[in-house]
């Protein structure tokens, strides 16, 4: 594939893609998408936390090509919630970290959202002094 | 940010990030990842908070979201004695995943007094395993602040 190619691909599908360099730092390796922005400019994403630790335990022996993790979420700028997932891809002499957004997060939220609220009304006791039904 | 779901985890990291507070539960997807720099005596710290989504029937907390954690807060909410149980049991899985490293109970909602179902025998037993308890609210922000900073200077101090 071209290069040009390659980018407008990455550019269609609104991923974040990254190659580890020699120095554990990361290196994009292609335009970032706007919903990137809001992340950290350090090279070594320290946010990912335990994700890095387990991408770098796959790499040392990847059992698959492609190890994904989240939903991750972030606020954007102008105080946007956005979720995504991030992906350890495993491919010969190379690793890579994928950025994606996650568009089924919201649907999954609204369906537990509607299960932990019916839950919570059975375990929340009313307030001392409101009327209650059950007297 | 441990913890059963609905206790404030969210509210709480939000409070400390932001100074806001919204009285709409929103259930948290996956993992929240925020960021805030604090002020300690020997210099700065930048915290990155890992707001995990609450433990329930519908959804186990992936214990190894917790490697390379440098310290956690439990959050159970004193208006539901069940979630101290539940502190209880992600503190045990915290410590077999990562060792002990330093940890905090907020004990939060504690603005909603007429309404507690905590008693002080939860509080003196869970005083007895060593744990720090602090009584916070994401809603006045009573005791949020403080939280943060006993788990910044504990680690800052190891």
């Amino acid at each position: 594939m071209k290069p040009e190619s390659f980018e407008a691909v990455v550019r269609a599908l609104e991923i974040g893609v990254f190659e580890q360099v020699a120095d554990g730092a990361f290196t994009s390796v292609a335009p970032l998408p706007d919903w990137m922005r809001a992340f950290s400019q350090n090279p070594t994403f320290p946010f990912l936390g335990s994700f890095l630790i387990e991408a770098r335990a796959f790499w040392a022996e990847p059992r698959d090509t492609r190890l994904t993790w989240g939903p991750c979420s972030e606020v954007d700028e102008a105080g946007r919630e956005f979720h995504y997932r991030v992906s350890a891809l495993s491919l010969p002499d190379h690793k890579y970290l994928v950025f994606e957004l996650d568009h089924h997060a919201e649907e999954t939220r609204a369906i537990l959202q509607k299960a932990r609220e019916v839950v919570l009304q059975r375990q929340t006791p009313p307030a001392r002094g409101l009327d209650s039904t059950d007297g | 940010m441990l913890g059963a779901f609905a206790v404030g985890k969210t509210s709480l990291v939000s409070r400390f990030v932001t100074s806001m507070f919204s009285e709409k539960y929103l259930t948290t997807v996956g993992v929240k990842i925020d960021k805030k720099r604090v002020s300690l005596l020997r210099g700065e710290m930048e915290l990155i908070l890992w707001d995990l989504y609450g433990e329930d029937e519908f959804q186990k907390v992936r214990m190894s979201y917790l490697q390379g954690a440098s310290a956690y807060l439990l959050v159970a909410d004193g208006t539901r004695k069940e979630t101290i149980d539940i502190a209880a049991s992600l503190q045990r899985a915290a410590e077999a995943e990562i060792g002990k490293v330093p940890f905090v109970l907020a004990l939060n909602k504690v603005d909603l007094a007429d309404r507690w179902q905590v008693d002080m025998g939860d509080l003196e037993r869970a005083g007895e395993w060593g744990w720090k308890i602090v009584r916070t609210s994401a809603k006045t922000g009573e005791g949020v602040e403080e939280t943060f900073l006993i788990l910044a200077r504990a680690m800052a101090s190891r």
